[in-house]
């Protein structure tokens, strides 16, 4: 499909609509995916679509957990690894299980080797657990960016450190856990310099 | 709302593992294959498995020797990656709906792959869309609720709000239309918060 023929023929809004044969829509995905402006018309219309559709979700659905919840149950396998990550935070009854002290595996990158060492395996698919590692100090850094990707390279956490905390030990706790699959802990000198450091890891 | 044209320079970066360009890339497909995928298959945890496999099987051949020889050809190509794992999966569920030719109508979607798109409105966004819905005349929202949520044929619906199926599709266009524009007026960036799929977000403490 060209162009101008998707905006001649509203494919847009045809295709949200779910109007289209299967085979023009495929015609169109094939030019949207490529075509930044059509992109944009369908990702626009999707947003309003999915709006009106959590309209009527909002009023029937619990409500969705909070930063704040998050951040405790954070806060909670904090403490439990010795760590004082925040204080003062009310927990919400549904997070009351969580209040009590619970062991969480704990996995040191610390003897692993980063870029090409072996791939730690952890055994925590699904479990909260915490993962122990250092960042190797890089001159002129002023800070670290710190990263979990995983395989298909999307970014599913990210957090800076000081340069004062290179070669400290840091802890990366998962409160939620992780699906089992392939993961990658990297950590990047800013302003860039030196390769950054990746330990690419397995949970099982 | 970013409109991007793709080059072999962008490839290049790709291929070379440039984190911007990877975050870029994630972030720009991510909600594209959501669109469509949610368009194809029932349930998040689906979208969610194809989604990934697009991606990864993307970045092995973007890395892979032969590469993708035409950077303007990146969205193409995606959307290839994206039809074959779909084909694959529809071949892996024989006898299911999904393998239906192709069967298509937003009503089928179930509620669970709905919830996939959700993703693409967050935060402020949200905001925008709803002040946006709030805007219309009512008889226009209501019409674009029956649309979308109502397991109706639409025939029906528009015979109900005496409008026809043009109708429909302008009145999506010109919502789009006041989203974009009360967008443009912010400059604001729509980002994806990738972290907020995930069943807890990892934080970085000492």
């Amino acid at each position: 499909m060209e162009h101008a023929e998707a905006i001649d023929t509203m494919a847009a809004e045809r295709y949200l609509l779910g109007e289209m044969t299967p085979e023009d829509r495929d015609a169109f995905e094939e030019h949207y995916f490529g075509c930044g402006a059509c992109a944009s018309d369908v990702r626009d219309g999707a947003m309003i679509r999915a709006a009106v559709r959590t309209q009527k979700a909002n009023r029937t659905r619990q409500p969705r957990r909070s930063v704040r919840e998050w951040l405790t149950a954070a806060a909670i396998v904090g403490v439990i690894a010795g760590i004082p990550v925040m204080q003062n935070v009310s927990l919400r009854g549904q997070l009351a299980r969580a209040r009590a002290p619970q062991f969480v595996k704990t996995f040191s990158f610390v003897t692993a080797g980063a870029r090409g060492g072996e791939e730690p395996s952890l055994d925590a698919g699904g479990h909260p657990f915490t993962i122990y590692f250092e960042i190797p100090p890089q001159p002129n850094a002023r800070r670290y960016l710190v990263e979990v990707v995983d395989a298909s390279r999307r970014v599913l956490a990210k957090d800076s450190v000081a340069a004062a905390a290179a070669g400290e030990g840091q802890y990366l706790s998962f409160p939620g856990g992780l699906k089992p699959g392939r993961y990658s802990l990297e950590v990047h000198a800013e302003p860039a310099g030196s390769p950054g450091t990746v330990w690419s890891f397995i949970v099982r | 709302m970013e409109l991007y044209s793709f080059d072999d320079d962008y490839v290049r970066r790709l291929r070379e593992g440039d984190r911007w360009t990877e975050e870029h890339f994630h972030r720009y497909f991510n909600e594209l294959l959501l669109i469509k995928l949610r368009s194809r298959l029932s349930s998040m945890q689906a979208i969610d498995d194809a989604r990934q496999e697009v991606f990864v099987r993307v970045f092995r051949t973007l890395r892979s020797p032969e590469g993708v020889r035409d950077g303007r050809k990146l969205g193409s190509f995606v959307n290839s990656v994206c039809n074959n794992v779909l084909f694959e999966s529809y071949r892996g569920r024989e006898g299911r709906e999904e393998a239906a030719a192709g069967a298509y109508d937003q009503s089928d979607i179930a509620d669970d792959a709905v919830s996939a798109e959700d993703a693409l409105v967050t935060g402020e966004t949200k905001a925008q869309v709803q002040k946006v819905l709030d805007g219309l005349d009512s008889k226009d929202a209501k019409l674009l609720r029956s649309v979308f949520l109502e397991e109706r044929d639409k025939n029906e619906i528009c015979r109900e709000y005496g409008v026809d199926r043009d109708y429909l599709r302008v009145l999506l266009h010109r919502a789009k239309e006041r989203f974009r524009s009360a967008f443009l007026r912010r400059a604001e960036i729509v980002r994806m918060k990738p972290s907020d799929t995930e069943t807890g977000k990892p934080s970085l403490r000492r």
